[in-house]
């Protein structure tokens, strides 16, 4: 069942134009001159329950806009989202305070405990604003302490946290409502190797145990790599791809690469026709070839008979790193 | 519609608490910040008190009486400041990206606003409010009839709807323009010189300014002069007074929309 | 020598481009200046009332006073101390710290810059000023004379105050609460809003022992000739005194802070 559609959404900035110099201020109250940018151009998705997305795109893609929309803090200039739950589907911008108890927030870069306040209080003043009743309070605290591991700085002040636990905070505060929907805008940026790990195991726990549904923005493939079975890729505002991380390397990269290495002597020049395979000398003595999926590799190996003798051989999977670094370097050079 | 304010009422205490408690967490800037707030209001009293103690009177206004004014004028002010110090800090809350944060809670936006600070400033103007008024009820001669007492009552309360409209005008404004700093230093100013002072010091056309456009004398010294009995002086009507409450609730409500319909025009920081 | 006061003229003209950023603030404050003399000096015409001259002071020399001292006023009003508690917050004071410059000389050259673009603004709206509240020439050639004296005294004051004030983010980090303390003390007692002879006799005697008063009250009672003769010599040695009494309290209570940011490490 879909828990969130997206039909046509749209969104176009419409800033009035600054205008400098002396009582700029004032003036841009009165100019009309306008500035308009389509952030978000008529697109449509919809994820199901229990799905997690990573919603993907270089920046100024106009995914922190989508997120704006599907949150309700912006709203669109046209199209409709609806998000699925008991008593009927919202629309976010619509019912923001309806919407807002259906779903956690947490910006890696934005923090929303209370800054000054130990953690706990942050928790406190969070089940307040959602109206979470005591008993679940108590027990989803609990369940969540042991899960992120947040006892030895619960009563330290959110300033005096590292970026980590400050994370892991953050985290807790977002799903401590039981929100069915839980949207990540760079969760793991800044973070070290151990702490990335720990956010990821966290959101995998709570997508599998507790059905939450996840919708990812990242720049860290590893994060979609460990959480995504689906990735929606946008740039220009536009859907690029949509659909299964297979898939996408698939469809962008149909091939792999297979990395040679030769015994004794080494042919002259930077190319080298191997099988009917043609191969460049990579800056450690090796050789890469690009071999198409549905060619045999093999024929490589036959061809080391005749002359060359091969001493290693590698292949390279093209993983979504790779073929998104491709694809976001075509945008750049088209 | 009323267990919905109820709530809106309990979550906004409850953040204000938060707002407190982190401000306490400096302690060191806790005592001197309120002696700050005390003295920015308090240096405006000490002008008038050193002048009088010269002259007596100011356009027929007695020590006693222009410390009722200014108490009342004071309490007002310490009053919306004390609510709603955060909205006056709106351009700051915006650029730094925490309206997105207010618009994701399933609260009003204008109670998280409100209680969005850290400063304790609001704490000395009130305590210096509560000086000068009670200086003022010591020496003034006023009628305590249960009527009057609530009339003042309410018309301290409209003089911090009107000041507050203005302000929540101000935050509505810098959900368009980011930088609005300068126009509310210029607004909350006028009101800060202006409100406290009889404004029959000005010619007919100065008072009917601050009448009709900005409605500063309705803070203060319309109510005031009523009380006091000061309504010979005044160039406008001298039942205006008596509308404090009604031009207080009226303005706020109005500040209300269209900060609500500003909102909807919000296009967010840093896509 | 000569690099070091290169080094401090780029400091001021960086200060002066900063400030030139926000016009919008400077003309703000320029004309809640002008809001203030429109007040003050209604006030005081309407306290005088047919009274042509009280405690030796005339109406006219009272508005014109009002009208110099807030003008001047504006200088206490300084960014530096937020600027100082800012960098402090933040750490970037390690990079003011480790500069060949020294950090007392840095912020005060902060200081002028941002006082030459105030200078530039206030002159900008000294003919408002006069309409507004009313102007008119100094008392007599050496008032004249002596006034700009006074003014560089009065400022050289104020920078030295502003930066022992901000030097207390130092120890305190946040320092607004004093920073706003000091801004409005000091311009009562300086004498912005009502000129010393005004005062009743103990608070005279307080405004009198503090070095505010040769902020404002000094400066502009020269012009309009209230002080003139011995009293005037008598209030530039004072004031002097008190510039070498700061500038010394300044060297110490610098040295603790350098201590206490470099050696214990902030």
């Amino acid at each position: 069942m879909a828990l969130i559609t997206v039909r046509q959404l749209t969104k176009e900035y419409v800033r009035t134009k600054a205008v400098q110099g002396r009582f700029g201020t004032l003036r841009t109250l009165f100019t009309r001159e306008k500035e308009r940018t389509l952030a978000v151009d008529h697109i449509d998705f919809s994820i199901d329950e229990g799905e997690v997305v990573g919603y993907l795109g270089p920046n100024g893609a106009g995914k922190s806009t989508t997120i704006k929309l599907l949150t309700g803090v912006l709203w669109p200039t046209s199209g409709t989202v609806e998000v699925a739950g008991p008593g009927g589907p919202v629309v976010p911008w619509r019912d923001r305070q309806n919407l807002a108890r259906r779903i956690g927030v947490v910006f890696g870069q934005r923090s929303q405990l209370w800054w000054d306040l130990p953690l706990i209080e942050s928790f406190t003043l969070v089940a307040a604003l959602y109206d979470v009743p005591a008993p679940r309070y108590t027990s989803n605290l609990a369940r969540l302490r042991k899960l992120l591991e947040l006892d030895p700085f619960l009563h330290t002040p959110v300033r005096q946290l590292s970026l980590g636990q400050r994370m892991r905070g953050d985290l807790a505060a977002a799903l401590l409502y039981d929100p069915p929907l839980l949207y990540l805008d760079e969760p793991t940026v800044g973070l070290d190797v151990l702490a990335k790990e720990t956010v990821r195991g966290f959101v995998d726990e709570s997508n599998r145990s507790g059905r939450t549904t996840v919708l990812l923005t990242t720049h860290d493939l590893a994060d979609v790599e460990r959480l995504c079975r689906r990735i929606l890729l946008i740039d220009h505002g536009r859907v690029l791809y949509d659909g299964a991380v297979d898939g996408l390397v698939a469809r962008f990269a149909p091939y792999q690469e297979v990395l040679v290495r030769l015994d004794g002597d080494q042919p002259d020049g930077d190319r080298l026709d191997l099988g009917g395979f043609s191969g460049e000398r990579e800056h450690d003595g090796r050789w890469r070839f690009r071999v198409g999926r549905d060619e045999p590799v093999h024929r490589l190996l036959a061809a080391a008979g005749d002359g060359w003798q091969i001493r290693e051989l590698s292949v390279v999977e093209s993983n979504l790193e790779s073929v998104v670094k491709e694809l976001y370097r075509e945008r750049r050079d088209g | 519609m009323a267990h919905r304010l109820r709530r809106e009422i309990r979550l906004y205490l409850i953040l204000r608490g938060a707002a407190l408690r982190a401000a306490t967490q400096y302690r060191g800037n806790v005592l001197t910040t309120m002696l700050a707030g005390a003295a920015y209001q308090g240096s405006g009293f000490a002008f008038v008190w050193v002048l009088l103690h010269t002259f007596g009177t100011v356009a027929g206004w007695s020590l006693g009486q222009i410390a009722f004014l200014y108490g009342m004028r004071l309490l007002s002010h310490a009053l919306w400041l004390v609510t709603m110090d955060g909205v006056g800090l709106s351009d700051v809350a915006i650029r730094e990206g925490q309206l997105d944060r207010m618009l994701l809670r399933p609260a009003n936006p204008l109670v998280q606003l409100a209680t969005n600070t850290r400063s304790l400033m609001p704490f000395g103007d009130l305590s210096m409010a509560i000086l000068v008024f009670g200086i003022a009820l010591t020496v003034a001669d006023v009628d305590w009839s249960p009527a009057a007492v609530l009339f003042l009552v309410l018309a301290v309360i409209g003089g911090a709807q009107v000041e507050a409209s203005v302000v929540v005008v101000i935050a509505g404004l810098s959900v368009r323009i980011l930088d609005t700093w300068a126009f509310r230093l210029m607004m909350l100013d006028a009101f800060d010189t202006l409100g406290s002072y009889p404004l029959s010091i000005f010619g007919s056309g100065v008072q009917r300014t601050l009448t009709y456009v900005l409605p500063v004398a309705f803070v203060a010294f319309l109510p005031a002069s009523v009380v006091l009995g000061r309504t010979g002086q005044l160039a406008v009507p001298a039942w205006l007074g008596y509308l404090t409450p009604v031009v207080g609730a009226t303005l706020f409500t109005l500040a209300y929309l269209f900060w609500k319909r500003q909102l909807r025009g919000y296009q967010g920081v840093g896509h | 020598m000569r690099r070091a006061l290169r080094g401090y003229r780029a400091y001021v003209r960086a200060a002066v481009a900063i400030r030139l950023q926000y016009r919008i603030t400077i003309f703000a404050s320029a004309a809640v200046t002008l809001l203030w003399i429109l007040l003050v000096t209604r006030v005081w015409s309407a306290a005088y009332q047919g009274r042509d001259t009280v405690a030796g002071l005339s109406r006219e020399s009272t508005v014109v006073y009002l009208t110099l001292a807030s003008l001047q006023a504006i200088v206490i009003n300084s960014p530096l101390m937020w600027i100082m508690a800012a960098r402090v917050r933040s750490g970037e004071v390690v990079f003011d710290i480790s500069r060949p410059l020294g950090y007392p000389g840095q912020m005060l050259a902060l200081q002028a810059g941002t006082s030459v673009t105030q200078i530039a603004v206030t002159l900008l709206v000294v003919p408002l000023a006069g309409l507004i509240g009313g102007l008119s020439g100094p008392a007599g050639l050496a008032a004249g004379l002596l006034y700009p004296v006074a003014l560089l005294l009065g400022w050289m004051l104020n920078g030295l105050l502003s930066l022992l004030i901000g030097l207390t983010a130092f120890w305190t980090v946040e320092n607004t609460g004093i920073a706003v303390l000091y801004r409005f003390v000091a311009a009562f007692l300086a004498g912005a809003s009502v000129p010393l002879v005004f005062f009743p006799a103990p608070l005279r005697a307080v405004a009198d022992a503090l070095p505010f008063r040769y902020i404002v009250y000094q400066p502009a009672a020269i012009y309009i000739g209230q002080v003139n003769g011995p009293a005037a010599r008598d209030g530039f040695v004072v004031a002097a005194g008190w510039i070498v009494l700061l500038s010394g309290l300044t060297a110490l209570v610098w040295r603790q802070a350098y201590r206490r940011t470099v050696v214990h490490g902030g």
